[in-house]
């Protein structure tokens, strides 16, 4: 009987709080979430060859198979969401290709459902890895792809829903951490990125200095686009918008797949999960 | 008085719920017995398994035969729906406790992993269930490894044991695509495909 007076105490003091992860008065728990991503969203190569979206930094999960074959638990925006909000009413919405760009926006986010509250977009990097430098968008046209696929989601997401916006990555670190190995004598990552034609604007093995330097450049510029649409024309519109640069910081030999020396290992995304977590609205 | 009536409501709410909770704990002892005696089925199994793989198969390349009805992954999909039940699923989940090492390996080895390859693909051969199992125990015993071992970023023995557990893992990729037309992670995917509700056209 002492034990159910307490659980019923318990219970009314939970039920005139937030719960464990207070939001912002009007916000609506992230607990349907819908991804907007490329093939780091996917968790390709992370640890299997080909796409692991139980690995992917937003919707990733550890259920029995991932326990029975000793797959890595990366401890997902997903996961973190059941946790602590409870797994009633959750839902987990991937819409990331491979290869998506940011002109790919606008059509990815009008595929939203309407009662989703938690949207993520970690788009851009595709942009920066065109064949060439030269297939870099200009940040006119970025913006634009931007703006339209941020419209899509204010136009159809509820009211009090969350849109978290991540930045391109530092992909310049790729190419470091690529010729680490390639000392080391592990793998030859310049050899993987030229056979599978990955990055050649970044990591083309005719590339000088002067040219890695330029597509980071861009990698900033996309970046501060991006951060200031969303500062001064996405603080207002009846959902709470934000955006992190904490998946551009740095990170380690590690977090780089060995399959293709490029993509985020399952490490990598263990840390992007992490970081924008603790960065994030709901930390 | 709000608070406490809110109190009673609980509690009256409570004290109904336990007569559920008895039987589901009941229903969880239930499961718990089952899963000891498959335990003990499986590890028998598994040894008459492994005896036939010394006995009778090479894992090898040159040993392997291409598989002559190489399906993409599309088509599995459609024509296949996995059949891992969700009771199995559900009482897994609350069992999990009871799914110590030991019981894990038996289920690696026989029984519902069998049953997900079948849901899969359901003309394997023997020999080709074999050397699939034999893949997913590869792929398991490799992860464990790895995931034992003291993340040390500066230690270029530990970077060293990543690339060797990669290179592990792309030899049990190319069993699975020679032997079931579809990479491991496809497989599993195919496994899993109710946790992430995929709406891409990838």
């Amino acid at each position: 009987m002492k034990n159910y007076i307490k659980f019923s105490l318990l219970l009314v003091f939970l039920l005139f709080t937030n719960g464990v992860n207070a939001l912002e008065p009007g916000q609506s728990p992230p607990k349907r979430i819908y991804s907007i991503g490329d093939s780091i969203t996917r968790a390709f190569d992370a640890y299997l060859p080909n796409d692991n979206p139980n690995l992917s930094w937003i919707n990733g999960y550890f259920g029995f198979w991932q326990k029975v074959l000793g797959l890595p638990n990366i401890n997902s925006h997903y996961q973190r969401i059941r946790s602590a909000y409870g797994r009633w009413g959750t839902s987990n919405v991937m819409n990331a290709f491979n290869g998506a760009r940011m002109s790919d926006f606008s059509a990815m986010a009008a595929n939203v459902s309407g009662n989703s509250t938690y949207v993520t977009t970690f788009l851009g990097a595709n942009d920066i890895c065109s064949a060439s430098a030269m297939g870099i968008p200009s940040d006119e046209d970025f913006a634009g792809y931007f703006r339209n696929g941020m419209n899509e989601l204010v136009n159809r997401l509820p009211s009090g829903a969350t849109i978290y916006v991540a930045a391109i990555p530092d992909i310049e670190q790729v190419y470091q951490i690529g010729l680490t190995k390639d000392a080391l004598g592990f793998v030859s990552c310049p050899i993987v990125w030229a056979i599978g034609d990955i990055c050649q604007s970044m990591l083309s093995h005719s590339n000088e200095d002067v040219d890695r330097a330029y597509v980071t450049s861009r990698i900033l510029s996309l970046n501060d686009t991006m951060k200031t649409i969303v500062a001064n024309e996405y603080q207002n519109v009846g959902l709470f918008v934000y955006y992190t640069d904490v998946t551009n910081e740095a990170f380690t030999a590690s977090e780089v797949s060995d399959i293709d020396c490029f993509h985020p290992s399952e490490l990598g995304q263990k840390t992007i999960s992490s970081k924008t977590w603790t960065a994030g609205p709901f930390n | 008085m709000l608070v406490i009536a809110l109190a009673s409501g609980a509690t009256y709410f409570i004290s109904n719920r336990d007569s559920e909770m008895n039987l589901l704990e009941m229903k969880l002892a239930s499961w718990r017995a089952r899963f000891e005696a498959l335990e003990n089925d499986l590890v028998l199994l598994r040894q008459q398994s492994l005896n036939k793989i010394a006995a009778t198969t090479n894992v090898s390349d040159k040993s392997c035969e291409k598989s002559e009805s190489k399906q993409t992954t599309a088509d599995l999909s459609k024509t296949v729906k996995p059949k891992v039940s969700k009771s199995m699923r559900t009482g897994e989940q609350n069992s999990s406790k009871v799914l110590d090492d030991k019981s894990l390996d038996g289920l690696l080895s026989n029984g519902e992993l069998e049953k997900a390859l079948d849901s899969v693909r359901s003309d394997l051969d023997p020999e080709k269930r074999i050397r699939l199992i034999t893949a997913l125990t590869k792929l398991k015993e490799s992860s464990v490894l790895q995931n034992s071992k003291q993340y040390e970023e500066s230690d270029p023995e530990y970077l060293r044991s990543r690339i060797d557990r990669s290179i592990r893992i792309l030899e049990v990729n190319r069993v699975f695509e020679r032997e079931l037309g579809i990479g491991v992670s496809q497989f599993i995917n195919l496994l899993d495909s109710s946790e992430v509700e995929d709406v891409s056209n990838n």
